[in-house]
C-alpha cells in the first residue's frame, strides 16, 4: 500500500523522549547514505571487470521546510539547537507512526519571506548516532 | 498557523548614532531575563558597556544581549531593574521586499576506531549566518557609512564601500518575531532592464564582536537562555 504524504510527521525532543512535532512542515526528506570504498586490487579477473566496493561508514541527514509558525514548540526546539550546537533527537515518520529515529546536529536553519508571500524556514539535521527503525 | 509577511520589517542600524541611555526601566520577558521597556532604545551599542541596577544599586548581570537589549540576572530581582548604556537607532529599509537568514553550523567527523556502530560521529564547532535582502532601489539613503562620504546615509550603490559593522534587524510584525544580526555586508548589486523598475539586493556575513554581541531570536530558549 502506497502511503499518502500528508500523513508524514517529523518529531524533535533534546532528550530522546517526549518527543515534539515540528508543525508547519510541507516537504520532508530522510537520506543515507553510506561510505563506499573502492577495494579493487591488482588482479581482479582476466579482462574488464566491475570495481569492487566494500561499505564503511553511513551518514544520513533529514531535510524538512515549511511555514514559519507563530508559534510551535518543535520548531522552536530545532531554531535552539541551531543556534546553540545542542544535540537533537528526530523521528522521521513516513505515516505518523512508522519510520526512523536517530540524532544529530542542526547544521543548516533558514528563513525567508517576500512581500508576496507567507514566512517559510527549512533546516537540515545531519545524523551522529546510527539510524533505528520506529514502528 | 502560517502567517502572511507583506507586513515584515527590515531595519539597519545607524552608524555613528550612538545615543547614550540612563536608568531606562526594563521589562521581565522570562526567567531571570529583563529586556529594555523603550523598544526604540533596543540595540545596544557594544563599544559601551552596559551598566545593570537593582533597586537603584549596580548588580552583575549573568549575560547581556546587546542586539535585542536584554540582561539575563543570577536569581530573581530584590528591586526593580535599570540599565544605562548607550544604543543605536535603527532606520526602516523602505523598499525591502524580499530577505532570507540563513544558519550554518560547522558540523565535523569525529568518528573514532572505537566506535561501535557504523554511522558516522559528527560534532558542531562553529555558527554562521548571512542574510540577503532584496529591495527596489529607489535611491533611498538608508544605508549609512557613517564616515567616507561626510554624510551619514547611504545608498545601496555605495554601501559595499564600507567596511563598518552592520546591525540588520527583521520584525514579522504579525507574530512579534524578531531577529538582529550583527554582520559585515558583503555584497551589493543593482540591477533593471527597460521593462522592469530597478531593483537590488544586499548580502551580509554574521560576525561575532563580542560575546552577546552576533545572533539573536526574540523567542526565549526553553530554559530561559537567550
Amino acid at each position: 500500500m502506497v502511503y499518502q504524504g500528508h500523513l508524514a510527521v517529523v518529531k524533535v525532543s533534546s532528550t530522546g523522549s517526549s518527543y515534539q512535532t515540528v508543525d508547519g512542515l510541507n516537504s520532508a526528506a530522510i537520506s543515507s547514505t553510506p561510505d563506499l570504498e573502492d577495494v579493487t586490487i591488482f588482479g581482479s579477473g582476466s579482462g574488464p571487470a566491475p570495481h569492487l566496493k566494500l561499505p564503511t561508514l553511513i551518514d544520513w541527514t533529514i531535510d524538512g521546510s515549511g511555514f514559519l509558525l507563530a508559534d510551535a514548540n518543535g520548531q522552536g526546539l530545532v531554531r535552539t539547537s541551531a543556534l546553540t550546537g545542542a544535540l537533537i533527537y528526530v523521528q522521521f515518520l513516513y505515516n505518523g507512526t512508522t519510520g526512523y529515529s536517530g540524532s544529530g546536529y542542526v547544521k543548516s536553519f533558514k528563513e525567508d519571506a517576500s512581500a508576496s508571500s507567507t514566512a517559510k524556514f527549512s533546516f537540515q539535521i545531519v545524523g551522529s548516532s546510527a539510524l533505528s527503525a520506529v514502528g | 498557523m502560517a502567517f502572511a509577511s507583506y507586513n515584515t520589517l527590515v531595519n539597519i542600524n545607524q552608524a555613528g548614532a550612538s545615543t547614550a541611555f540612563t536608568s531606562e526601566a526594563t521589562t521581565l520577558v522570562g526567567g531571570f531575563t529583563y529586556q529594555i521597556t523603550n523598544t526604540a532604545k533596543r540595540c545596544w551599542d557594544p563599544a559601551v558597556p552596559v551598566q545593570v541596577y537593582v533597586g537603584g544599586a549596580p548588580a552583575t548581570p549573568a549575560a547581556v544581549d546587546y542586539l535585542l537589549g536584554r540582561v539575563r540576572l543570577l536569581s530573581t530581582p530584590s528591586g526593580a531593574v535599570t540599565v544605562s548604556g548607550s544604543y543605536l537607532p535603527l532606520l526602516l529599509i523602505t523598499t525591502a521586499k524580499a530577505f532570507s537568514l540563513d544558519l550554518q553550523f560547522d558540523v565535523v567527523d569525529v568518528t573514532k576506531f572505537t566506535a561501535t556502530e557504523r554511522y558516522h560521529a559528527k560534532q558542531p564547532t562553529l555558527l554562521d549566518a548571512s542574510f540577503t535582502i532584496d529591495a527596489f532601489d529607489t535611491g533611498q539613503t538608508i544605508f549609512d557609512d557613517g564616515s567616507e562620504d561626510g554624510y551619514n546615509a547611504d545608498t545601496f550603490a555605495n554601501v559595499i564601500t564600507s567596511g563598518s559593522l552592520k546591525v540588520v534587524e527583521v520584525v514579522f510584525v504579525g507574530v512579534g518575531k524578531v531577529r538582529r544580526l550583527a554582520c559585515y555586508l558583503s555584497s551589493a548589486n543593482v540591477k533593471g532592464s527597460p521593462s522592469s523598475v530597478i531593483e537590488a539586493s544586499v548580502a551580509g556575513t554574521l560576525t561575532r564582536l563580542a560575546a552577546g554581541v552576533d545572533i539573536s531570536f526574540s523567542e526565549m530558549m526553553p530554559d530561559g537562555q537567550f
